[in-house]
């Protein structure tokens, strides 16, 4: 593609996978998948996220035929891609929850820390990644849709498929509910 | 920070959420395209190639879907050919994989003026169009071509990422091998070590090892084939993902060569041993 010209845009890749080329549709998933594993990996931490990716980009193939041409396909995308996510959840007493990388396994293209980012080093990163852990299911998606994937309003109604206009109330009591976790932490400290 | 759960707890909601997205970029979240194997893009693309889904149109290649146990397979002829680097048939860099071939590749309209017309081939996304003397200019190795006076120069030169296509058009001497191409020679500097073709064979496809002047090579013949590159990086190149007839390939000096023609396997190996 690249020695011929101008990239594709999604919606004429689109339309020539929904005539059965698979190599139009691997374009296109191409640009989706890491965001596509992350977003797996954030629902359900202790599920295979690639495996994940990988079952949901075969079935979006098949659900190709009911996409509305004009919609954004990335959060049409994302959303089969959550629900396959779902699926994998285990029992809740069972979970590990997300993990941070190890430090020295800083990936190529990553930023250097910047100065403000000292501010959560260590201990706090880690305190508030078991508060998120802590969170139910429903308050933990909405936190990693809007932050933990950086997704818009829109975005992130469509990848969890709840209504827009409840993203914003939603968020608001998943982040009250996170204080929650801090507070509950506090006290088992002192109390324990 | 003296107490990190005081200090979080008293941040107001667009600080935490700061805060939030900053914790996203520490996560142990798994690759999508690691290094050295096939992206999930590609597997996808394996899978589907193999099993396309009930309601979706099946390209008409006239090939039979696999069954089941040929898609594991499959799978795990991907996932093995990751493990074992270049090990693998024996010429530097070469994975062989069986799989059926995938429907071909969408290419963008290549801008030209209308004045000039295309040059043979160029549907085939070989890279970009050259003189042949432009492209042994541009090779980082010592360009070969074939010496018998009935096939003679190129028809048209193409270059990708340094790796070399030939094109001649069809005629008496070179019957078809696609619409309107008699013969194509690839040549790439094939790095022993780092670098590795893979290349996914249809189930109805031969493969016998041949030499090429006294250098180990492969005939692959019968069903049709495709490649694919990965560059040493462990990126994807967008190479030939093409479907190709009967191909020999050998690799000689650090060089590897691809040839692609309906002659059959003698005439393609006197071909080979003929080029300088």
């Amino acid at each position: 593609l690249k020695v011929e010209g101008r990239p594709l845009e999604d919606a004429e890749l689109i339309e020539r996978a929904r005539t059965g080329e698979v190599m139009a549709y691997e374009e296109l998933v191409r640009r989706y998948q890491d965001v596509a594993v992350r977003t797996a990996y954030v629902i359900s931490p202790d599920g295979d996220a690639e495996d994940a990716v990988q079952d949901a980009f075969v079935k979006a193939y098949a659900a190709l035929p009911r996409f509305r041409t004009q919609a954004p396909f990335r959060p049409w995308l994302l959303r089969i891609v959550a629900n396959e996510a779902r699926n994998r959840r285990r029992s809740a007493g069972r979970r590990a929850g997300l993990v941070l990388r190890a430090a020295e396994d800083r990936r190529p293209g990553d930023a250097a820390p910047s100065p403000e980012s000292a501010v959560l080093e260590n201990e706090t990163r880690a305190t508030l990644l078991s508060a998120v852990n802590g969170l139910r299911d429903d308050d933990r998606e909405i936190i990693a849709a809007r932050y933990l994937l950086d997704l818009s309003e829109a975005e992130a109604a469509e990848t969890l498929g709840i209504p827009r206009g409840t993203v914003k109330s939603r968020l608001s009591r998943a982040l009250a509910r996170l204080r929650e976790q801090f507070r509950a932490a506090e006290g088992g400290m002192t109390g324990g | 920070v003296a107490d990190p759960r005081a200090f979080l707890e008293q941040l107001p909601d667009d600080e935490l959420g700061r805060a939030l997205r900053e914790l996203a970029g520490s996560l142990a979240v798994p690759v999508a395209a690691a290094p050295g194997r096939p992206d999930i893009a590609t597997r996808v693309r394996a899978r589907l190639a193999a099993e396309p889904p009930v309601g979706v149109p099946k390209r008409r290649w006239g090939l039979r879907p696999m069954r089941r146990g040929l898609v594991l397979a499959l799978a795990a002829l991907l996932i093995l050919a990751a493990v074992v680097g270049a090990v693998g048939l024996g010429l530097p860099g070469l994975r062989i994989i069986f799989g059926d071939i995938p429907t071909p590749r969408p290419t963008a309209s290549p801008t030209r003026s209308p004045s000039s017309p295309a040059p043979l081939g160029s549907f085939l996304g070989l890279g970009t169009a050259l003189t042949l003397g432009e492209a042994e200019r541009a090779a980082s190795f010592d360009m070969v071509l074939p010496t018998d006076p009935a096939i003679g120069p190129p028809d048209a030169s193409y270059i990708a990422d340094g790796r070399v296509a030939l094109v001649w058009a069809s005629d008496e001497t070179l019957p078809p091998v696609a619409s309107g191409i008699g013969l194509i020679i690839n040549e790439f500097q094939g790095d022993v070590d780092e670098g590795y073709y893979q290349k996914i064979v249809g189930s109805g496809t031969r493969l016998t090892k041949v030499t090429v002047g006294g250098s180990p090579g492969y005939w692959i013949s019968g069903a049709p084939h495709f490649f694919f590159y990965v560059d040493p990086s462990g990126k994807e190149v967008d190479d030939s993902h093409r479907v190709v007839g009967d191909t020999l390939i050998w690799t000689t000096g650090g060089v590897t060569y691809r040839i692609e023609t309906s002659l059959g396997m003698q005439a393609a190996i006197r071909l080979a041993e003929s080029l300088e």
